[in-house]
This record gives C-alpha cells, sequence and structure tokens, in this order.
C-alpha cells in the first residue's frame, strides 16, 4: 500500500508540475502584457516590464518562477494589488469559495441523502418520481437560471440580503450579517448537490437492498427500521462518502456563476479579474490552486477506494480504466 | 504432426498463402436455419426506445423546438437586431401578448407594476387601461399592485409580439428562436468535435492497450484530466475570438477526454474477445478489425455519449455566456440572451417575462436532450441502466 500510494504522489507532481508548464508557456504566449494600456508610454512599459523582469526570455522566467515555487512563492500581483505576494491574495478567496462551498456541500448532502433514502424505500411512489424530477432538473437547468429563480423569489420574500456581505466590525457588518448574506449562495449552490447525491443514494440504496447480507438480516429477525438503520444505511453511505470529496472539489472551481451572481469576492471572481487585467502571475497561481485541488481529491478518492477495495490496488490505480 | 498435417503442409505453404485464396463472406439468414425474420440490433433497439414514452415525448418536443428554431425567425416580421418600430420608446418593454391564449389571461399583455397613490396618477391611466390588483406596504409606503393593459394603453391593440419585446425594442420571439438555433448548432459542433477526437485517440490507446504507446498517450490524457476544465476555458478564453466554432471546439476541449476514455476501456475489453481473434486469425488488417469490428461494437455507446455531449455544450456555452466570455451580441445563443435580460431587467419583477422565456426555452431543450439521452442509453444498452 505504502508503495503504491508514494507511486501515486510521485504521479501527482509530475502531473502538476506538467500543469503548471503548459499554464506557464500559454499564458506568456498571450498576446498583450499587464502594460498594454493607451495611457502608458512605450518607454515607461518597457521600464515596467524590466523592473517585473518581463524582458527576460520565456525560459528564464520559467527557471526564475520554478525557483520561486519550490520556496512557496507563487510571485507577485502586479496590477491588481502592486507588489502583494499572490500567496496571500489567493487565501482570502479561496477561504470564502471554500467555506460557502463546504456549507452547500454539508447540507445539500444530508437533503440529498434524505431525498435518496426516501426514494429507494418508496420505488415507484411518489417520492421516488419526485427524486427523479429533481435530479433531472438538477443537470437540465443551469445553475444562473436558478440563481434568478431564488432571487426572484426572494422579491416576494426579503428576508435575506442579495450581495454578499464580508464580516467587518470596523464596517459595522457582524458575522450574523455575512451568514444572513451567505443564504441565497449556498442555496443556488447546494442545489447540484441534492440532485447529484439523492441520485446516488438511491441507487446504492437500491442496490444494497437486493444483496444477501440484508436478507440474512431479515431472516433474523431484524425488523425494517433495524435493518435500515443498521445494515442498509451505512453500507449505502461508503460509496457516498467517496464521491463528497470531488464534489466539494467540483462545488469549489464551479462557483463561477454563484459568484458573479450574489457578488461573492471568491476565487473564481478573482481569477476571471486577473485574466482581465492580464495579472499573469495572480492567473497562474489561481490555476495551480484549481488543479492542485483537482489532482489531490482525485488521489485521495482512489486512495480511500484502494483501502475499500484492495483489488484495485493490485492492477494499480483504477483511474486507467 | 500427424500425416495428415504433413499432407496438408505439401499441398499449400501455410506461411504464405496466396491473398486471392480467401474472399470475405457475409453470413446470411438461412445458413442459421432461422425460422422467423431475426431482429437486427437497431431495430430491437429502436423497439425498445419507442416503448419508453419519456424518450418519445422528449424527441417529439426536440423535433417541435428544432423546426420552431429554424422556421420562427424566417416567418417572423422582425429582424434579430432591428427595432420593431421607429416609435422605440413607445415599444420598448411589451409583455408578451398572444392571439388566442389573451382571452384566457395568459399573455394578456398586460404588466403588474407598482405604484404609490401619488405617481399613480400622474401616468393618467383611462379607466379602462388598468387595474388595481393589491396593495403593499414597503419601508411605511404604501404601495398599489396595478395591472397595465400596456397594449391598449399605448394604442397598438392591434399588434401582437407574441414573446414581447426587450428593452431595445426588439422582438424576443424572433431572438428566442434564432439563438436556440445558434445554442443547438454549438451542441452539435462540440459534440461531433467531441466524439472524433475521444473516439480516434481512445480507439489507439485502447486498441494498442498495454504497450508503449497506451502507456504515453493515458500519461498525456491523466495530465489533461488533471486540469480543471474551468481552467481550461479560462485559458482559452484569452485566445478565442468569438464565434460558434471556436466557442464549440473549447468546449469539446474539455469534453473528449471522457469519450476517449470510455472507447479506449471499451476497446481494451473487446480487443481480447474471440471474434477479434477468429478476424485476426483470418488475416483481417488492423484497420479492417478496428472499423469492421470494434467501432461496430462501440457505436452505442458512442450515440449514447454525444446525446449527452449536446446538452453538456449547450449548457457550457451558457455558462460562458454568463461570465462573459461568450458569442458577440451579432450572434445570440440562448445564454447570451438569458444574460442580456438579467443585466437589463435588473431582476425586476415587471419584467422578468424577458428572462423567464429564453430560460424555459433553454431548461426544455436540456431537459428533453438529456432524457432522450437517458432513453437512448436505456435502448441501446441495457447493461449500463442506473449508472
Amino acid at each position: 500500500m505504502t508503495r503504491y500510494i508514494g507511486r501515486r504522489v510521485l504521479q501527482m507532481l509530475m502531473t502538476l508540475f506538467l500543469i503548471m508548464t503548459i499554464l506557464f508557456i500559454l499564458l506568456k504566449v498571450t498576446p498583450g502584457s499587464p502594460f498594454t494600456n493607451p495611457r502608458i508610454s512605450a518607454e515607461t512599459r518597457a521600464m515596467l516590464e524590466m523592473k517585473y523582469g518581463l524582458d527576460k526570455p520565456i525560459l528564464v522566467q520559467y527557471v526564475i518562477y520554478l525557483g520561486g515555487l519550490l520556496r512557496f512563492d507563487f510571485g507577485e500581483s502586479i496590477i491588481i494589488i502592486k507588489n502583494y505576494p499572490v500567496t496571500k491574495m489567493i487565501f482570502e478567496p479561496l477561504a470564502i469559495t471554500a467555506r460557502l462551498g463546504l456549507i452547500a456541500l454539508l447540507i445539500g448532502s444530508a437533503i440529498g441523502i434524505f431525498l435518496g433514502a426516501l426514494a429507494a424505500l418508496n420505488r415507484n411512489k411518489f417520492w421516488d418520481h419526485f427524486n427523479t424530477i429533481i435530479a433531472v432538473i438538477g443537470v437540465s437547468v443551469p445553475s444562473f437560471v436558478i440563481a434568478t429563480i431564488l432571487l426572484l423569489l426572494r422579491k416576494q420574500f426579503p428576508i435575506v440580503p442579495i450581495i454578499f456581505n464580508k464580516a467587518d466590525p470596523a464596517k459595522g457588518i457582524s458575522l450574523l450579517d455575512e451568514i444572513r448574506s451567505m443564504t441565497l449562495p449556498i442555496l443556488s449552490l447546494s442545489f447540484g448537490v441534492i440532485a447529484t447525491i439523492s441520485r446516488y443514494m438511491r441507487t446504492e440504496l437500491v442496490e444494497v437492498y437486493n444483496s444477501d447480507f440484508i436478507l440474512l438480516a431479515r431472516a433474523k429477525g431484524l425488523n425494517r427500521t433495524q435493518v435500515f438503520t443498521k445494515h442498509a444505511f451505512r453500507n449505502a453511505l461508503i460509496p457516498i462518502i467517496t464521491v463528497m470529496g470531488p464534489m466539494l472539489v467540483a462545488l469549489i472551481t464551479g462557483s463561477t456563476v454563484v459568484e458573479r451572481f450574489f457578488g461573492v469576492p471568491g476565487l473564481a471572481l478573482l481569477t476571471i479579474k486577473s485574466i482581465n487585467v492580464k495579472d499573469t502571475f495572480v492567473t497562474l497561481g489561481a490555476e495551480l490552486l484549481y488543479s492542485a485541488m483537482f489532482v489531490m481529491t482525485m488521489l485521495f478518492v482512489d486512495i480511500a477506494y484502494g483501502f475499500i477495495d484492495p483489488r484495485i490496488r493490485l492492477v494499480g490505480g483504477g483511474k486507467n480504466d | 504432426m500427424t500425416n495428415h498435417d504433413k499432407n496438408l503442409n505439401q499441398a499449400f505453404d501455410v506461411e504464405n498463402l496466396p491473398k486471392d485464396l480467401f474472399t470475405f463472406e457475409k453470413a446470411t439468414d438461412d445458413a442459421e436455419g432461422l425460422t422467423t425474420k431475426p431482429i437486427s440490433f437497431w431495430q430491437d433497439s429502436m423497439r425498445r426506445l419507442f416503448k419508453n414514452y419519456v424518450a418519445v415525448v422528449s424527441l417529439l418536443i426536440i423535433v417541435v423546438l428544432f423546426l420552431t428554431a429554424i422556421i420562427a425567425p424566417m416567418l417572423s416580421n422582425y429582424t434579430l437586431t432591428g427595432r420593431v418600430n421607429q416609435d422605440y420608446y413607445k415599444f420598448a418593454q411589451l409583455p408578451p401578448r398572444v392571439p388566442v391564449l389573451e382571452h384566457f389571461g395568459l399573455f394578456d399583455g398586460t404588466l403588474i407594476k407598482e405604484f404609490t397613490q401619488g405617481s399613480l396618477d400622474e401616468v393618467g391611466y383611462a379607466s379602462d387601461e388598468y387595474k388595481i390588483v393589491g396593495t403593499f406596504t414597503r419601508n411605511r409606503i404604501e404601495y398599489l399592485k396595478v395591472k397595465e393593459y400596456t397594449y391598449k394603453y399605448l394604442d397598438i391593440e392591434d399588434r401582437y409580439f407574441i414573446f414581447g419585446t426587450d428593452i431595445l425594442s426588439r422582438d424576443i420571439w424572433t431572438r428566442v428562436w434564432y439563438g436556440t438555433s445558434i445554442s443547438l448548432l454549438i451542441g452539435v459542433y462540440a459534440a461531433i468535435i467531441d466524439v472524433l477526437i475521444g473516439v480516434i485517440y481512445g480507439g489507439i490507446a485502447g486498441y494498442f492497450g498495454g504497450t508503449k504507446i497506451d502507456d504515453v498517450m493515458m500519461r498525456i490524457l491523466e495530465v489533461l484530466y488533471g486540469i480543471p476544465s474551468i481552467v481550461i476555458l479560462f485559458v482559452l478564453f484569452m485566445f478565442l475570438t468569438p464565434g460558434i466554432v471556436p466557442i464549440a471546439i473549447a468546449i469539446a476541449l474539455t469534453g473528449w477526454i471522457g469519450v476517449a476514455r470510455m472507447i479506449r476501456a471499451q476497446f481494451l475489453k473487446l480487443r481480447d474477445q474471440e471474434f477479434v481473434l477468429a478476424a485476426r486469425t483470418l488475416g483481417a488488417s488492423d484497420t479492417r478489425i478496428i472499423m469492421k469490428h470494434l467501432i461496430p461494437n462501440v457505436v452505442a455507446q458512442i450515440i449514447v455519449m454525444a446525446s449527452f455531449s449536446i446538452p453538456s455544450a449547450i449548457f457550457y456555452e451558457a455558462f460562458l455566456a454568463f461570465i462573459g466570455i461568450g458569442l458577440d451580441l451579432s450572434k445570440p445563443s440562448l445564454g447570451v440572451l438569458i444574460n442580456d435580460a438579467i443585466s437589463s431587467t435588473q431582476g425586476a419583477m415587471t419584467y422578468v417575462y424577458q428572462l423567464v422565456l429564453p430560460s424555459l426555452v433553454l431548461s426544455t431543450l436540456m431537459l428533453s436532450i438529456n432524457l432522450l439521452g437517458n432513453g437512448l442509453r436505456d435502448a441501446l444498452d441495457p447493461r449500463m441502466r442506473n449508472n
């Protein structure tokens, strides 16, 4: 197992390195520099580019960046906040995005598991069809349409604020205000989670109920409640837990719409902004972070599967087929 | 070696048999000794598909939407970007009005507006041009909810705008259906590119599975798979010139990996089966085995994958439009229209039809393609059910 994990970690680092290289080259060959601005004269631009080392050949810049990465230095922002280290700059938006994602995941999973279980226990009845409808809507209705519907609903019932408020005692915004303003973004994020998790839960639970150990449990004389809580539910939950990791990453990387809609100052908005003003190192840092989260989650999932299903270890990674 | 074999070997040089001794023979029905006419795989699948009424209804809806998207802009008196009338202040933000339905209170050309008593008097409605439908209090000010008979109020009762007009007095009906055709086009393009790249890449990797080629190809795929699609889209949007094909390519670039992995897995499985061994023993070339034996066996999965590719591409395009990367305004897709409506109506309930109608068309389209995809999957490959 240790060898397997070691190999996978090495592979992951290789992958990240390659992604970093590709992204670096792509960002460097895009036309325009941060100082492409009619108000900046050619001489000033040349000077600025020299100051930030942007006039050096791409290879040299790459080596410098790589050297920085080894010291966990992601470079500095040039435009958005002058000379501010990217690591610090990314941290706060990431914390906001991650917090939203995590809460949405927890709420969404709880509702999804409940609905899925309800559907599996009432197959081909109302709750089952309801579940199917939710799942189909979940994949068919774009997130910004759901966000819009929520927005319109809230126009009728103005209970919570629309725009995200960062808790800031200096401006008189309490933590409670922040939590209240998080309601709409979280609701729109959690809808997709509910749709996916309830579908998974139903499938898993139906499969578990068809297996022999449930029959045995029933034959032993356990009643339905005991069978459900002690045997079926727990076993159906295992696969759900393994999809929750990737889902959190999907929520964090996929929160662009919600962030734009409700004005949440998160990672996606920062990335879009940095691309627009060509603040290369911020873009690079944010995208590397996205990739690292994604790759690491896949690694964790694979390892988790390895513990659950030892056959995968022998073949060396379930990802290849 | 028995005597018999020795004789055979003397009669033919087994190693170098001339090619013209062999011809490909078609299997015939009577060779199998069947008494009834056999049903082909496709007939069987289609029969299963048409038994699934959800899929059939979805198919019908898709056909209707598709035809409307083509025909409606052609029959329309208005153009995509032109104003419906010279007097565009008067003709801006008209509510939807449909000839027959208006008598049933649907699409009857009315708007619900909010007034205070004073501002209502200022507008100066004639008595048959408005109706007070409710009151409410906000910030301690009393408001009236007023149903305005907009067409009557503006003296244009002879005109019908089925989906109404937008803030620049353009006909939404024309724009929505034009947008539908663009969204569909992007979806289909992206699905074709997806499948094409995916099948070629996955096919090669799978057919040579276990060799160096496969190993290298899979490593590359793993790296690409490790890049979140949002990053790919962000990077592409620095290079992209807005247009249908570039957007479709950008979307396909994030989508082909799934197809390639699926095809590779299928090829790996099929490659070692007896019928491929038989074909190879009979001297079929690699190309022939791939084209005649392997591809036909994965066509079902390819169709299913493509049918899920289309809605996800439409979805992605709408998403891109929403975050402002999408098409330019001369070729508005449904996503662009929705984004437009969100910013121009500012979420005002009065003009919400501008937002709801394109969203409704988009959601219906995605819903029916997804449901048809589900039906196709169940019909073509019953083993994949519930996955």
